[in-house]
C-alpha cells in the first residue's frame, strides 16, 4: 500500500533535482551572456527564488495569490480585490514531462508544463494560489481550464473570439463583472471604485516604467542583452507589480547611465533580431540564448510573456466604476495581438512598427510544437516580411534540450545570412 | 426678419422675463434627467451582472485615478468655446448696439433671434432659403443681392476651409452640451454609452432633422418653431422667445447631452452639411496606421462615435463627415504619433505615450 506514495515521493525528489538544475543552468547562461546591469539582478533573484530555491513570492504586503494564465486576465481587478496575480504559464521542461502523462501528445508543451506543476505540487508559487483564472483562449488552454480543475480551483474566463463589434466587448465586460464576486469571495475584500482606481494606478506605474524601458531597448547598439530583458519580463509573472515597477525604475536609471557613458553590450554590425510567436516562458530561454550566443542581438520581442503583456495601458474615458470596467474590457481584448482572435491582422502592423522602432534586421518566428494558432499566422507574417525585405525563419521547438543543436545550426545560418545581406548592401 | 428689435439693458425686468422660457426648459430637463436615471436603475436592478452598481461604494468617481485629465489643446478648446458663446450671445451689445457685420455668416448653432451676435449665424437663412434674396424687402434689389452673395460667400469659405472644427471650438450649443457633461460628472452619474445599436438608431434622426432643416419652409412650416436651440442664446441674451415645440426638443437635447456627450452634435443637421466639405478643410485628422494598436480608446473617447478611426488600416486621413476635431481621440491615444491633427499640413497636436503615461509615474500617496 505504501509503495505508490514512495514512488511518488521519489518522483518528486527527482523532479525537484532535475528542474532546479535546468532552471539554474539557464539563469547562469543568461547572466554570463554579457555584462549584466546590476539593477537587473533582483529580477534574476526572483526567478531563482521561484524555480531554484523553490520559495514563495516575496511580497512585503500580505496578499493572497491568484493564479492567471495568458495576458487577458485583468491584473488591475485582482489588485483591486486585495490579491496579487501570478502568471503560471511556465517553460519548465521537467514539469512538461510530467504533464505529458495527463495531456494528449499533440497538445502544446506550455499547457503540459502547467498541468505538470499542478500534479507534482513542488512549486510553492503555483501551490499557494488559491484560485486559478484560466481564460478560454486557444484550444489547449480551453481544455486545460477544464482538466486542471481537478487539482486546482479554476474559474474559466470567456474571451470572445471576435473583438471588433461593441457586442463582443460587452460580452467580455459581463465576464469581468462576473469575476468580481468570485474574487471578493476569495479575498474577503470588496472591489470598490477607489480600490479599482488604485489597481489601475499600480499596474499603470509598472507600465510606465516598462514604456520608459522600451525606449532604451530601441537603442542601437544595445544597452542590455535581449535574453536578460526576456528574463526581466518573465520575472513580472512572479513579482507584485509595485515591486517590479520599483526595480524597473532602478534598471531604467542604470540604462540612462549606460546611454550617457556609451556603455553598450553589442557591436554596431551585430544583426538585430525580433522574436515573435509562441510564448517564451522561463526557464525555456532556449531561443533567446541561442540567438545571442550565435552573435545576434535580440532587440525586440512580440510575445505574450514579453512586451505584449505590459505594453498597452488602460485608457479610462469615463472615470466611473463602470467606465473603468469598460476600459479594462477594451484594453484586455482589443489591442491584444494574440492569434486566438479570428481577425488578427493588427499583429502584423505591430511587428512592422517594432521593426521600424527597434531597427530590426531579421525576424525569428518561434512556434512551440502543437501551437497551431501561431503556426497559422506564419504565412501572413512571412508575406508581410517579404514585402518589407526582412528575412524571416520559422523555428519549431519543444520543451526539451534535444533540438538545441539543430536550432543552433539554423539560427547561426540565419544570422550569417543577415550579416551577408548587410555586407552586400554596404558594398 | 419679422421681429421687433428689443434692446433692453441687462438685468432689467425684461431681461429676467426673457429668462423664463429658459428656466422652463431647464426644469423640464431636470425632470427628464431624474426620470432617465430612475428608469435606468430600475432596468438594471433585474440585471444580475450589474448587481454591483447597487453598492454605494462604486457609485462615485474616484479622484485618486492617475489619469491624464487636461492638455493644452483641450484648454484652448474650452477657452474658444467660452469665447464663441460670448461672441454669439453678448458681443454685439457690449461692442456695438445690435449686430456687427451681419452679412458675414459663420456656421455655428447660435440663434439669429439674439440680435447681439457678433456676426450672422446662417441657420435662419438656411432654413428659410426663399427669404435669402429679400433681406431688405422688395425695394432694395441691389442690397439684397450683395447681402445674399456675401452671406453665401462667407458661408462657403467657412464650409470649405474650416468645416466642423467650428462645432468643436466655437459652437455655443457645443459649450452647453460640454457643460451638461461636466455637470453629470460632478453629480457622479454614469453616462449612457453609445453602442453601435444606439448609434444606428440615432442616424435616421439626423436625416429627419436635415430634411426638416432645409425643407420645412417649403411646406409652410418654420424650422425655428421646432428648433431645439433657439431658446438658449436668445434667452441668455435677454430676448424674449416663444418656445412652441422647440422647447420640448430643447429639454430632450439637454437630457440627452447630460447622459451622452455632445448628443445634439450626433444629429445636428448643420454640422452634417459642414462635414460634407471635409476634403478641403485646412484642419485634418491623420492617423499612422502602423503605430495604431487598435485599442479602441479613440473610439470610446469620440463623442461622435466614429468607429472608422480605430478600424482604419489603409488611409492616412481618418477625418469623417462626423468628425468635429474636438481632439478627444488624440488626448486618449496612448501610442506615439498614432493620431495627429494638422493645420495646412503642419502638425499642431499629436498623441504621445510619454504624456499619456506621465501621470502613472507619480507615486501613490499614503
Amino acid at each position: 500500500m505504501a509503495e505508490p506514495s514512495v514512488i511518488k515521493e521519489r518522483q518528486r525528489e527527482l523532479f525537484i533535482r532535475k528542474s532546479t538544475r535546468v532552471a539554474a543552468s539557464y539563469l547562469r547562461r543568461a547572466k554570463e551572456l554579457s555584462d549584466m546591469p546590476d539593477a537587473a539582478a533582483p529580477f534574476f533573484d526572483v526567478l531563482e527564488n521561484t524555480y531554484v530555491k523553490l520559495s514563495d513570492i516575496q511580497d512585503p504586503e500580505d496578499r493572497k495569490s491568484i493564479g492567471t494564465l495568458c495576458v487577458m486576465v485583468p491584473a488591475e481587478l485582482i489588485y483591486a480585490a486585495g490579491a496579487r496575480p501570478v502568471r503560471l504559464c511556465s517553460g519548465s521542461y521537467t514539469a512538461y514531462s510530467i504533464g505529458d502523462d495527463y495531456i494528449p501528445r499533440d497538445a502544446c508543451p506550455l499547457v503540459k508544463a502547467v498541468m505538470g506543476f499542478g500534479k507534482i505540487r513542488a512549486l510553492p508559487v503555483f501551490d499557494n494560489c488559491s484560485l486559478l483564472i484560466a481564460p478560454v483562449t486557444c484550444d489547449c488552454k480551453k481544455k486545460l481550464a477544464g482538466v486542471i480543475d481537478t487539482v486546482k480551483n479554476t474559474v474559466p474566463l470567456h474571451i470572445p473570439p471576435l473583438k471588433k463589434e461593441d457586442a463582443d466587448t460587452a460580452v467580455f465586460l459581463k465576464e469581468l463583472y462576473r469575476l468580481i464576486p468570485i474574487l471578493e469571495k476569495e479575498t474577503g475584500q470588496q472591489v470598490t471604485a477607489k480600490s479599482l482606481a488604485e489597481g489601475i494606478n499600480l499596474v499603470g506605474n509598472a507600465q510606465y516604467e516598462m514604456s520608459e524601458f522600451m525606449k532604451y531597448r530601441r537603442h542601437a547598439p544595445a544597452l542590455m542583452s535581449g535574453t536578460q530583458v526576456m528574463a526581466v519580463m518573465n520575472a513580472y509573472a512572479y513579482m507584485p507589480a509595485d515591486l517590479w515597477a520599483k526595480q524597473m525604475h532602478r534598471l531604467n536609471a542604470e540604462m540612462q547611465l549606460r546611454l550617457e557613458q556609451g556603455h553598450f553590450v553589442s557591436r554596431k554590425n551585430q544583426p538585430r533580431i525580433l522574436v515573435t510567436g509562441s510564448p517564451i516562458a522561463f526557464p525555456n530561454l532556449k531561443i533567446p540564448l541561442l540567438i545571442e550566443e550565435m552573435g545576434g542581438v535580440l532587440a525586440a520581442d512580440e510575445t505574450c510573456m514579453g512586451e505584449r503583456g505590459l505594453s498597452d495601458p488602460v485608457s479610462v474615458i469615463d472615470a466611473s466604476f463602470d467606465g473603468m470596467m469598460r476600459a479594462l474590457a477594451s484594453r484586455y481584448t482589443k489591442p491584444c495581438t494574440c492569434p486566438v482572435f479570428v481577425d488578427n491582422t493588427q499583429r502584423i502592423y505591430r511587428i512592422k512598427q517594432l521593426i521600424k522602432d527597434n531597427h530590426i534586421q531579421g525576424v525569428i518566428y518561434h512556434v512551440l510544437r502543437g501551437c497551431l494558432i501561431y503556426d497559422y499566422e506564419y504565412q501572413l507574417v512571412e508575406e508581410a516580411m517579404g514585402e518589407m525585405d526582412i528575412p524571416i525563419i520559422r523555428v519549431e521547438s519543444d520543451y526539451n534540450e534535444e533540438d538545441v543543436e539543430q536550432l543552433r545550426v539554423r539560427i547561426e545560418a540565419f544570422i550569417e545570412l543577415i550579416k551577408l545581406k548587410e555586407y552586400k548592401k554596404e558594398a | 426678419m419679422q421681429y421687433a428689435l428689443e434692446d433692453y439693458a441687462y438685468f432689467s425686468v425684461h431681461f429676467w422675463k426673457a429668462q423664463l422660457p429658459l428656466l422652463l426648459v431647464f426644469a423640464l430637463a431636470g425632470i427628464g434627467i431624474v426620470a432617465v436615471h430612475l428608469i435606468r436603475n430600475r432596468m438594471e436592478r433585474n440585471n444580475p451582472e450589474y448587481k454591483i452598481y447597487s453598492r454605494e461604494c462604486v457609485g462615485i468617481y474616484p479622484n485618486t485615478l492617475h489619469q491624464k485629465t487636461t492638455s493644452k489643446f483641450l484648454m484652448i478648446r474650452w477657452l474658444c468655446l467660452f469665447a464663441g458663446t460670448f461672441l454669439w450671445t453678448y458681443a454685439g451689445k457690449l461692442i456695438h448696439q445690435g449686430q456687427l457685420w451681419n452679412a458675414i455668416a459663420i456656421p455655428v448653432f447660435g440663434c439669429p433671434f439674439n440680435l447681439d451676435q457678433v456676426v450672422e449665424v446662417p441657420c435662419y437663412y438656411l432654413s428659410h432659403l426663399p427669404y435669402l434674396f429679400s433681406r431688405y424687402g422688395e425695394d432694395f434689389p441691389v442690397l439684397n443681392l450683395i447681402y445674399a452673395l456675401t452671406f453665401l460667400g462667407t458661408l462657403l469659405l467657412c464650409f470649405l476651409f474650416l468645416g466642423r472644427i467650428l462645432c468643436g471650438f466655437l459652437c455655443p450649443a457645443g459649450l452647453l452640451q460640454d457643460l451638461m457633461d461636466k455637470l453629470r460628472r460632478a453629480l457622479h452619474i454614469r453616462p449612457i454609452v453609445v453602442t453601435d445599436r444606439i448609434n444606428r438608431f440615432l442616424q435616421p434622426i439626423k436625416w429627419v432633422w436635415i430634411v426638416l432643416f432645409l425643407g420645412f419652409i417649403f411646406t409652410g412650416g418654420d424650422f425655428c418653431n421646432i428648433c431645439p436651440l433657439k431658446v438658449f442664446t436668445t434667452a441668455q441674451g435677454g430676448f424674449w422667445t416663444n418656445l412652441y415645440l422647440g422647447g420640448f426638443f430643447a429639454a430632450v437635447i439637454l437630457v440627452g447631452s447630460f447622459f451622452i456627450k455632445r448628443f445634439w452634435c450626433i444629429i445636428c443637421p448643420m454640422g452634417y452639411l459642414m462635414g460634407l466639405f471635409k476634403r478641403f478643410n485646412l484642419f485634418k485628422l491623420k492617423k499612422d496606421c502602423t503605430a495604431c494598436t487598435e485599442c479602441g480608446a479613440c473610439y470610446d473617447a469620440c463623442p461622435m462615435r466614429i468607429k472608422s478611426i480605430y478600424t482604419e488600416r489603409e488611409k492616412e486621413n481618418v477625418q469623417t463627415v462626423d468628425c468635429m476635431m474636438c481632439g478627444e481621440c488624440i488626448h486618449k491615444c496612448p501610442e506615439d504619433k498614432a493620431l495627429s491633427m494638422t493645420f495646412c499640413g503642419k502638425t499642431i497636436y499629436q498623441s504621445s505615450r510619454k504624456t499619456f503615461m506621465s501621470k502613472f509615474s507619480e507615486k501613490e500617496e499614503g
